[in-house]
């Protein structure tokens, strides 16, 4: 399209009625030309934009104000809806990186976290009685709002539900031996196997070790004992035989 | 700041608001613009109920998009009308077409066919300039030719496109396309030797 092409459908892209293939080039046109002529089609988009006031000009119902607010109050809470997820997913992620550094989570006060923007566009309208809300056309709307301001609170709510059930209060013994198993789990499975099944065979060994050293221990003393009981006896015998014939006169034992 | 005090600034001024969050700004704006936008809309979509639920779709587009449009020259006049008649045209066009052979709408599609891309270098313009005008302007329009006046119709409150209307009128494409910015031309001629 040239730029006197341009120039011939200026009048149409004001009134809207391109075909579609006319308004791809046209949009394209508008892009690349240097030399558009803005100010041309400024002053037919104006002059097209007066058609409506010769209209006979009715006024909506009051109805429809309260639908306004109420679709702005729906495009908040999928907002809302959205962001939650976020932050939700993020709580996830972040209780996964700090398990991963070994840190011992604490449950803090939500209340005192400091919690991402949840529903932008709906946390910055004013729901108080003289904004959106549009109070003056009825208790329905009412409702809405007061559910809206109930919303506005519940934040803080749903986020301590979210924190409670991805990162729950865990003691810390279980937290230390869930940290031990990660590490323990760092390891291949071969290779534990077969250092526990060293270590299983290196103690059996000591173990037969020590039950012969006691065996050994055990025999060695009893044949002392036997040996120094004999030597013992044989004494005693020794002793007696000669108080007897200490005492004894010497015919009598001759006699005997 | 009450509503009563939106009531003094200006379009821009409010619409800078909304931009802002200002809730009590877009209440001024829709208490504003919506006689005007609902009239433009029912004119286009022919039924009350739709003209209802499309007018609020209009306010919350423009709470949507109150940051993607630029208004350094001042005008939320032509800006808020072409949105107003572009959303209605599409509707009417979904109806007719049975939402078969339309695209999809979303984001792309509302960025490209809805929200109006105004010419960078426009006059300002607000609802009170605007109407202020009307009586020029509907002599100028009255000046114009019934099959000038016919075509302007078609095209901008049924949302033909040149080919749409030579298929209706049975006349070339051409003829179409010569008609819709003879009609243009004359009636901006028409209301700059009115005023």
């Amino acid at each position: 399209m040239s730029n006197m092409e341009s120039m011939e459908l200026l009048q149409a892209k004001a009134l809207g009625c391109l075909d579609p293939e006319e308004d791809a080039l046209f949009t394209k046109l508008m892009k690349e030309d240097e030399n558009f002529p803005w100010q041309e089609l400024g002053h037919y988009q104006n002059l097209v934009a007066f058609l409506p006031t010769l209209l006979d000009i009715e006024v909506p119902e009051p109805e429809v104000k309260d639908n306004v607010a109420q679709k702005l109050y729906e495009l908040g809470e999928k907002d809302k809806a959205e962001k939650a997820e976020d932050v939700k997913l993020n709580t996830i992620a972040k209780e996964t990186e700090i398990e991963e550094e070994g840190f011992v989570i604490e449950e803090g006060p939500v209340e005192n976290a400091e919690l991402p923007a949840v529903g932008e566009d709906l946390a910055n309208v004013d729901t108080t009685n003289d904004g959106i809300s549009f109070t003056e056309h009825g208790p329905q709307l009412q409702n809405l709002l007061n559910d809206e301001k109930n919303v506005e609170r519940a934040p803080l709510k749903k986020q301590q539900q979210v924190k409670t059930e991805t990162a729950p209060t865990k003691p810390k013994k279980e937290f230390e031996q869930k940290k031990v198993n990660s590490y323990v789990s760092k390891y291949p499975a071969s290779a534990t196997d077969s250092k526990s099944k060293v270590g299983l065979i290196v103690t059996v060994i000591l173990f037969a070790i020590a039950l012969l050293a006691v065996i050994f221990v055990y025999f060695n003393l009893s044949s002392d004992i036997q040996e120094n009981r004999e030597k013992i006896d044989m004494l005693e015998r020794q002793i007696g035989t000669k108080i007897i014939l200490q005492n004894t006169p010497t015919h009598k034992i001759f006699n005997t | 700041m009450n509503l009563d005090d939106y009531k003094s600034l200006s379009d821009i001024q409010i619409m800078s608001k909304v931009g802002e969050y200002d809730s009590k700004a877009l209440e001024e704006l829709y208490d504003r613009y919506s006689p005007i936008l609902y009239s433009l809309i029912k004119k286009i979509v022919e039924d009350k109920t739709k003209a209802e639920e499309v007018l609020a779709d209009v306010f919350v587009l423009v709470w949507k998009k109150k940051n993607s449009s630029n208004f350094s020259d001042a005008n939320v006049y032509t800006w808020l009308i072409t949105l107003a008649r572009n959303k209605a045209v599409d509707i009417r066009r979904r109806d007719e077409n049975s939402e078969e052979g339309m695209p999809d709408y979303n984001e792309d599609y509302q960025d490209y066919f809805i929200i109006p891309k105004l010419s960078k270098s426009i006059d300002p313009l607000d609802l009170n300039k605007a109407l202020s005008v009307k009586d020029n302007f509907e002599e100028a329009l009255n000046n114009l030719t019934d099959a000038q006046k016919f075509v302007l119709i078609l095209a901008y409150y049924e949302g033909k496109t040149h080919s749409e209307i030579a298929k209706q009128l049975n006349i070339p494409v051409a003829t179409v396309k010569s008609k819709v910015k003879l009609s243009l031309s004359n009636l901006k001629q028409n209301l700059v030797s009115g005023e």
